[in-house]
């Protein structure tokens, strides 16, 4: 290993162009001063955030896109919901809301919702935007050599961003198609929409889900898919929040409550027997 | 050689823990010891699980009596089943697919409260410490729940007493079966035997059943552990059955999983600022 490399190295420095807290002073971030910079205030908390994880200034209707795109597609406030349901069962629990949303955000990064199909749908709109645009490949071949190559790999074939777990269809796709009506015709939000009129056809039958239009557009917004992953950990905190609460101020215990009856065994496994 | 020789300047003081280095690698251990024995050249293949948990939270060897009401305790603690919330939680990261130390946040996240959680057993802890075995103090403690509290804090109020199963008619049986094991690990006078012959009277003041938590609460007292300590030690010997409930959602998927469809009644709204709308 280089010697610029041994851990001696940053033991006394953390070398960052993020910013500080300078105690008794004040608080920089990516040279702003937190508390006087124009641009920071101007940007709100959310565009605050996407300047610390990016270092780029975003447009107030680029922020304020995400922004409505969270209200409107992550923001549920159904205690049902897998990951609601921990913020909830922490509000059942009399826990405090920092666990729960904790919690609650762990969980989001989940295979079949939330992190993960974010992450895989961003990475393969990428993938299929450079392949496009290297070799000239037909979309309908890059969707049916991901289709093979997820099966190898995951066991399953899945399109990520397009299929989605308890219901057909996605109530959130047309108020979010109004919000981006003005994308350009080589966005990556067009390619999502060009996808989903291959996938939603025989033998497919997949219907496009929200997943696949915020990774599109946070592609659009040039967001590294580390950056977007990232980002992305937040986008279900309303639910939580509302979740929690309303739990809280229901009797303790309350939620869907269980009768030892509802656990039903599988037989072959659960023979009683002696030690 | 993937060192530079240097001494450090941030130090981590420890009661009980201590390194010795690499002598190529000031980062990499040679040897650690806990509470002055060498952990891996020692202690590792002699020492029960149960003893070296002991041994570092306390820095000193555990009884074998009370290694064994250690054991006891953590097994009756193991899986608090599926239908209890932390485990729930857990579920529904195992549901999605969840990562596995989410499925384990989710469960400590809400194993932490006041229902059942840690923080339960932590009051009762601290009831232990107020009211020792002194039955007239307990009994009135109880009597007179809830007291409020003068300040609010991050832990709403207590809406039952502490140990005592809210929503019970009769002490279940396994909290029974439990009471009833720990007892036979510990002496005439120790606080699970006096959990056990007080129960009918202290029931009675606080007008519900005693719950595991109770339980739970006088075994931690007669092993020595402070109210934090029994906090702590709970949200993690709650675990195994959150692991075992959790990896089992993983094979069953979200099909099999609860989803109470028609469950939510929503109610008419009190407008109480009609401009708000």
């Amino acid at each position: 290993m280089d010697k610029e490399n041994y851990l001696e190295n940053f033991e006394e420095k953390w070398n960052t162009h993020l910013g500080a807290w300078h105690p008794g002073v004040g608080v920089t971030l990516r040279g702003r001063d937190l508390f006087t910079s124009k641009k920071l205030k101007k940007s709100g908390w959310l565009g605050q955030i996407l300047f610390s994880l990016t270092g780029r200034n975003f447009k107030s209707k680029h922020i304020k896109l995400f922004s409505e795109m969270w209200r409107l597609s992550t923001s549920y406030p159904d205690p049902r919901i897998w990951n609601n349901q921990v913020a909830t069962l922490t509000g059942t629990a009399r826990s405090t809301p920092y666990l729960g949303v904790g919690g609650a955000i762990a969980v989001s990064q989940a295979e079949i919702y939330g992190g993960r199909p974010f992450v895989r749908c961003f990475d393969f709109l990428l993938r299929a935007k450079k392949e496009i645009k290297l070799n000239n490949t037909p979309l309908i071949k890059i969707i049916e050599k991901e289709l093979r190559e997820t099966k190898q790999e995951y066991g399953y074939s899945r399109i990520y961003g397009f299929g989605r777990p308890l219901v057909t269809g996605d109530e959130r796709i047309k108020p979010i198609r109004k919000l981006l009506k003005k994308h350009k015709s080589d966005s990556y939000v067009e390619l999502a929409f060009r996808i989903e009129k291959i996938v939603q056809k025989k033998p497919y039958h997949l219907q496009m889900n929200v997943a696949a239009l915020l990774s599109a557009y946070a592609a659009d917004q040039e967001l590294t898919v580390r950056q977007f992953s990232t980002l992305m950990t937040l986008c279900f905190t309303a639910g939580f929040l509302a979740c929690y609460q309303d739990a809280s101020e229901h009797q303790e215990g309350s939620f869907f409550p269980i009768r030892c009856e509802s656990i039903t065994p599988m037989k072959k496994n659960c023979i009683r027997k002696v030690w | 050689m993937t060192t530079i020789n240097k001494s450090p300047t941030q130090t981590i003081k420890t009661r009980f823990w201590e390194e010795e280095a690499n002598p190529d690698n000031p980062f990499a251990e040679e040897a650690c010891f806990c509470a002055g024995y060498d952990v891996y050249g020692d202690l590792l293949g002699k020492i029960s699980w149960f003893e070296y948990l002991y041994l570092q939270i306390k820095g000193e060897k555990i009884s074998p009596s009370n290694a064994e009401l250690f054991e006891n305790l953590a097994i009756s603690l193991a899986n608090p089943g599926p239908r209890d919330q932390s485990v729930r939680a857990a579920m529904s990261a195992g549901v999605g697919g969840s990562t596995p130390a989410s499925a384990i946040m989710a469960a400590l996240a809400v194993g932490a409260g006041q229902y059942n959680g840690a923080r339960e057993l932590f009051l009762a802890s601290k009831m232990w410490e107020s009211n020792r075995q002194d039955l007239e103090l307990w009994t009135s403690n109880l009597r007179d729940f809830p007291k409020k509290g003068k300040r609010q804090d991050i832990w709403p109020e207590m809406e039952h007493p502490p140990g005592f199963d809210t929503y019970g008619t009769q002490c279940p049986k396994p909290v029974q079966q439990i009471l009833d094991c720990l007892c036979d690990h510990t002496e005439k006078n120790s606080a699970l035997r006096w959990l056990k012959t007080n129960q009918p009277a202290l029931q009675e003041a606080a007008r519900h059943p005693i719950s595991k938590i109770a339980v739970a609460a006088a075994a931690m007292k007669d092993l020595d552990f402070t109210p934090e300590e029994a906090e702590m030690l709970y949200l993690m010997l709650r675990l195994p059955g959150v692991i075992a409930h959790t990896l089992e959602r993983n094979d069953f998927g979200w099909r099999e999983h609860p989803f109470p469809r028609d469950g939510i009644n929503l109610l008419p709204l009190e407008m109480k600022d009609s401009k708000t709308i």
